[in-house]
């Protein structure tokens, strides 16, 4: 996410999040097959932090721990990151503060042990502030599998997540959108159709004006497919008039993984930034399984 | 009016380790390759029973299986397995998350159980269930 990016561990799943007012504050909770992990939080706060008093304060409060002493810090990524502890099997709490973006960040874990903290120390190790691209300007959001690098301008909306299905919404500050789409159990969706088929369906679905349909020579093994399509205009006077915005979809399906990943952007005809956005999934389309 | 009885949660653990077995009341009536047909005796109530006296209600329900429900009831019928060993089937067939598949077994297993197809045996209770 904008601000924030740290590694999970392999088995960690996000089972709960709140992102409704995701550039101000948010949360997402962890599990694994043996239970929760941990949640971590993201609030947007107006000055500096004293992190080492927030950690006490938490400490005594939730924990009964009226003596700072009992409490042991460790500092990750360079210093940055903070670490608390205090006995084996209570719950301990991680932070982190982005200037940049005067945003909070906040881990609590369950039940210290050195198992648990040789899983998290890695993950707090791979914190950064996750800002843009100074070379290439383009901005990385990474979450339930979904990977996408974004041109410049494009901040997250919102997101919709169902067992199989995740969908990611940005705009720019011309309201121009760009959905991404991560769907699973690819073969009970595509029903023996290819990605071409599979996918025009799920635009059309929707209501949009399918143009042309372009099957591309596979990339690393995945069919892949771009998709030109059209909708009415989708903000002030181009939604009053109607002019229609032009679509630019892409497509893909990742067999070793039994996923079809697809994207679509929808701005005005004037847009041009179509030449920018199909190296979106790259990462992805070229990762050796 | 009757307070209702509040029923304790049942622990995650003890979800996983609970036993899928199929209700051998359902009677196969009819199979295929990829479908079955099942039918299970309804069981009337008391005003129905007085009804079925004038006008002759039906006595069995049909249910036709295809398609993935098909391929997990015989999975389930060859032998009763632990609801962890089918989650993990349905992760190794379809290349799921453990969450993603739990969740969508979850709702598979649920809809044959309002069918009376299975049924869902829970093991024992342990000292580690009652922790959580």
């Amino acid at each position: 996410m904008s601000g924030f990016s740290f590694l999970l561990p392999r088995d960690w799943e996000i089972t709960a999040y709140d992102l409704d007012d995701a550039e101000r504050e948010g949360r997402f909770s962890f599990a694994t097959e043996k239970g929760p992990m941990g949640q971590f939080s993201w609030r947007k706060i107006n000055a500096s932090p004293d992190i080492e008093r927030i950690i006490e304060e938490v400490h005594r409060r939730y924990l009964g721990e009226d003596t700072a002493p009992k409490i042991r810090f460790t500092r990750h990524a360079n210093g940055r990151v903070y670490l608390a502890h205090t006995r084996q099997g209570e719950r301990f709490y991680a932070s982190v503060f982005n200037l940049s973006k005067m945003l909070l960040c906040e881990w609590i874990f369950d039940k210290y042990s050195k198992d648990m903290a040789e899983l998290v120390v890695p993950m707090l190790d791979s914190f950064t502030d996750n800002a843009p691209d100074p070379a290439t300007k383009r901005q990385f959001f990474a979450l339930f599998g979904l990977e996408v690098s974004l041109p410049e301008g494009y901040h997250f909306v919102d997101l919709e997540a169902v067992p199989t299905s995740v969908t990611m919404n940005f705009e720019n500050a011309k309201h121009y959108k760009i959905s991404v789409h991560r769907f699973g159990l690819a073969d009970v969706y595509m029903q023996g159709a290819d990605t071409a088929n599979f996918y025009h369906r799920c635009l059309y679905a929707r209501r949009y004006a399918i143009r042309d349909i372009r099957k591309l020579p596979p990339v690393n093994g995945c069919e892949t497919v771009e998709i030109d399509y059209r909708a009415r205009g989708k903000f002030g006077f181009d939604f009053l008039l109607g002019p229609w915005w032009h679509g630019f979809a892409s497509a893909f399906y990742k067999k070793s993984e039994n996923r079809i990943y697809a994207f679509e952007h929808l701005g005005s005809q004037f847009s041009k930034e179509r030449e920018k956005l199909k190296d979106i999934f790259q990462q992805k389309l070229t990762a050796k399984d | 009016m009757a307070k209702k009885k509040q029923t304790k949660p049942i622990s995650f653990e003890r979800q996983m380790r609970a036993t899928v077995r199929i209700n051998d009341a359902a009677v196969l009536e009819k199979e295929g390759e990829d479908y079955i047909q099942l039918k299970i005796k309804l069981r009337h109530g008391f005003f129905a029973k007085i009804v079925n006296v004038i006008w002759k209600m039906r006595d069995y329900k049909k249910h036709l299986l295809t398609g993935f429900n098909c391929e997990l009831y015989r999975l389930i019928k060859a032998e009763p397995i632990l609801m962890r060993d089918l989650i993990q089937w349905f992760i190794d067939r379809e290349k799921l998350s453990f969450f993603e598949a739990r969740t969508l077994m979850m709702q598979y297993i649920g809809n044959m159980m309002q069918r009376a197809l299975i049924a869902v045996e829970l093991p024992p209770e342990e000292p580690e269930d009652a922790a959580e």
